[in-house]
């Protein structure tokens, strides 16, 4: 086990993706291997020490940082540990980059992941992990079969599919237990091709996008809009372009949407300027799809590399801010309406981004998660983000903003991917107090000195 | 002067994903993510000694960055900085008043000359076989590229004809030989399978013009490379500054079986000398420079 206190190894960890949350652990653990993690919980619990887990560290709401107590980095656990064609057995601190690395000389790739490649492999299992194949798939925690975890007390466990335990620690945001080890799905690695189809309408490209879910017609799907001025439904197939199904969209020819766009700001010459915005993020868009070290026959390699160094492009700046809503399908076009018009209200320049995720029954496990509690079979994923364009805005109007959206989803009925950290006040307004209470008691039991990721989610005793 | 923008650096970790430093001690401080996270919070060169001179300058995180930050820049900055060194010469090229023969010279760099002379004929050969043929200066000296690395001097762009040593190229404005050699590919006997380290300095610093030569050496060949999923490359941390000076030297023997980890290939080819010989030592592979196998 490696402990740093100097300065620098502990402020390298002062924020996380959203660089919105500050704060400076008192050391740094290091941890290389599962015992090591266990010894440090076991004597963090007998010194109520707090301990903060970092992985990718891209939380954006503050929950892989602190101000006090101990940062556990587990990056440097990081090996494929076993492979048989169909599962492989992964480090929880491996990054799904390492993961893609390691299965691609076997000719395999991971099944569901998300798009940002520096996330870690027990980070995403403990909230979800949400891929553009989610809609077929599911969450990246639905593809781990088999868990080895420490548990608060410095235990060392191994669950399986069904256990109790595991259904807790999977999308368990980081309170039940640290993920050690996962033996995850693997399937044979594809190329995908890419196409994308322009909309002058939100609700006709989300109606769209659920109808080809139904009919599984395509490998992977995405709405991502510039605005509401532009709005793209973006699909996958893993085959060559020429192969591409029909699908029967409802989409608009391209000269037709650059037409609506023209006679709009013809109309509000005031707001020209905003055509300056559309066209410098379309210029990051779709040169990074068709950049040419990545195409193969006109299909995307390791598109989730592309995807990922697109999502830092595009979405990338100084303060991340992404409220998500979680949603049923009957209020997918209502919630998206609604969680535009809150953007007009605060930002000049934004971004939708909706996906759809599978949902395997009612598992114990998105009890208290961002998969609402429905009868669909999928659920449905917006995200809502500004892009700052050089501007700056304070930490308060963020909040707001925040804040604004997760009404609407309240309001709706939803849930939300990012109830942690600085969102933790909409936790019992969102699932209720007694489930809260309910889960807090499994925390309480099972952590009792509250030393692992506390405050993150639930009140530590000494707040309530 | 390239800007200092590690107030540009937004976090996001793409940098960390082929450091050398990182991969052998998982330390995100020794990043350039981590070094950019504490100089905005205000951390000074001598708070970070240890970061600045984990980095073994290989361009990696300046290929991938999203923002566009100047890591390589920064940490020479900063090595300047410990160094005491304000107002700096240019490296030692610079001295050398022979422009006009420089320009039309071949230069082999301290690796070659010093540890490995034998390499000098193949190479005269490869550039007389292409219709170049340069041969090295007797009195060639050290260029002084180290020196700049090292924080001591400043880069200097003196003319040359063919570089041979990738390192060099920091201080001499010519031709790399490696690249030439993926020009003429036919000239070698390249039979698979074997693992081509490719030169990762020239790959992440120029990696438009010169990755698609060595993709598509690859792609003829199937042969392993150190090429990861984001087309960069990955490095043995060999021909750095720490490398050839064996200060701060990262763990090159743990780097050489990382890279070869996952590659059966018997036979190791490389154009980047440093490499060459790190190779040599710690692959127990047979190991060749690119122009040993010329037909």
């Amino acid at each position: 086990m490696l402990l740093r206190e100097d300065r620098a190894s502990r402020v390298c960890y002062r924020t996380d993706g959203g660089q919105v949350v500050y704060g400076v652990p008192d050391a740094v653990v290091h941890a290389r291997c599962t015992e090591e993690v266990a010894e440090t919980l076991r004597l963090a619990q007998r010194d109520r020490i707090p301990v903060t887990c970092r992985g990718g560290g891209l939380t954006t709401e503050g929950e892989s940082v602190t101000n006090r107590g101990i940062l556990l980095d587990l990056k440097g656990m990081n090996r494929l540990v076993e492979c048989d064609g169909q599962t492989a057995w992964v480090e929880a601190g491996m990054t799904w980059h390492q993961v893609a690395e390691a299965l691609r000389p076997h000719g395999l790739d991971y099944v569901s992941a998300p798009l940002n490649m520096l996330s870690t492999v027990g980070g995403t299992l403990g909230v979800g992990g949400i891929d553009v194949n989610s809609p077929r798939y599911g969450c990246a925690a639905d593809q781990a079969i088999e868990l080895e975890v420490v548990t608060p007390t410095g235990g060392i466990t191994r669950v399986a599919d069904g256990d109790d335990y595991m259904e807790r620690v999977l999308f368990g945001y980081g309170q039940f237990g640290v993920i050690t080890r996962a033996r995850i799905k693997v399937r044979p690695y594809r190329r995908m091709a890419v196409r994308h189809f322009l909309y002058t309408d939100i609700g006709a490209a989300l109606a769209d996008m659920m109808r080809i879910v139904d009919e599984d017609r395509v490998d992977a799907c995405a709405v991502l809009t510039l605005r509401d001025d532009v709005v793209a439904l973006i699909v996958g197939f893993e085959g060559g372009l020429a192969d591409f199904p029909g699908l029967n969209l409802r989409s608009s020819a391209e000269p037709f949407v650059y037409a609506r766009l023209a006679a709009r700001y013809a109309m509000r010459p005031w707001r020209l300027g905003d055509l300056g915005f559309l066209q410098r993020r379309k210029n990051d868009l779709l040169p990074a799809l068709l950049n040419p070290l990545f195409l193969q026959e006109g299909a995307v390699c390791d598109r989730t590399v592309v995807f990922s160094r697109l999502i830092w492009r595009y979405w990338g700046g100084p303060q991340i801010v992404i409220p998500d809503l979680a949603i049923t399908r009957a209020n997918f076009e209502a919630a998206a309406r609604r969680g535009i018009a809150v953007c007009k209200r605060y930002f000049r320049y934004f971004t939708l981004y909706a996906v759809m995720i599978r949902k395997f029954g009612d598992r114990p496990r998105y009890e208290m998660s961002a998969i609402p509690a429905t009868a669909d079979r999928h659920v449905c994923g917006i995200e809502f983000s500004p892009l700052l364009e050089g501007a700056s805005y304070s930490r308060d109007h963020f909040q707001r903003f925040k804040n604004a959206i997760y009404d609407v989803g309240l309001e709706l009925g939803g849930s939300f991917y990012r109830f942690g950290g600085v969102m933790k006040p909409y936790l019992r307004r969102m699932f209720g107090d007694e489930m809260v209470e309910r889960h807090r008691a499994i925390k309480q039991a099972l952590d009792p000195a509250f030393i692992l990721n506390r405050d993150v989610v639930f009140d530590a005793p000494e707040a309530r | 002067m390239t800007a200092l923008n590690f107030a540009d650096c937004i976090g996001c970790g793409l940098c960390v994903l082929g450091c050398p430093a990182y991969e052998e001690t998982g330390f995100d401080v020794l990043t350039a993510r981590g070094r950019n996270k504490a100089l905005q919070a205000g951390l000074t060169a001598p708070e970070m000694t240890e970061s600045i001179w984990a980095c073994t300058l290989c361009g990696y995180c300046d290929a991938i960055c999203p923002n566009e930050v100047h890591n390589v820049a920064v940490v020479l900055h900063l090595r300047r900085e410990l160094a005491g060194a304000t107002d700096l010469a240019p490296g030692r090229v610079q001295a050398d008043r022979r422009p006009a023969a420089r320009s039309r010279a071949l230069v082999l760099g301290c690796t070659i000359r010093d540890r490995a002379p034998h390499l000098k004929r193949s190479i005269e050969a490869f550039l007389s076989r292409i219709g170049r043929p340069l041969k090295a200066e007797g009195d060639e000296g050290c260029c002084g590229s180290l020196d700049v690395e090292a924080g001591l001097a400043m880069p200097a762009r003196a003319p040359a004809g063919v570089v041979a040593d990738p390192i060099c190229l920091e201080q001499f404005d010519g031709e790399f030989l490696g690249i030439l050699a993926m020009q003429h590919l036919d000239l070698f006997d390249l039979r698979p399978p074997f693992y081509y380290f490719a030169p990762h300095r020239i790959i992440n610093r120029d990696h438009a013009r010169t990755y698609p030569l060595y993709d598509a050496l690859r792609r003829r060949f199937g042969c392993d490379m150190n090429i990861d999923l984001n087309r960069l490359a990955r490095s043995t941390s060999a021909g750095s500054v720490q490398g050839l000076s064996g200060e701060n030297a990262r763990d090159i023997r743990a780097a050489v079986e990382r890279l070869l980890a996952h590659s059966t290939a018997e036979r190791v080819i490389t154009c980047s000398p440093a490499d060459y010989l790190a190779f040599k030592a710690h692959s127990g592979r047979e190991t060749l420079f690119i122009t040993e196998c010329l037909r």
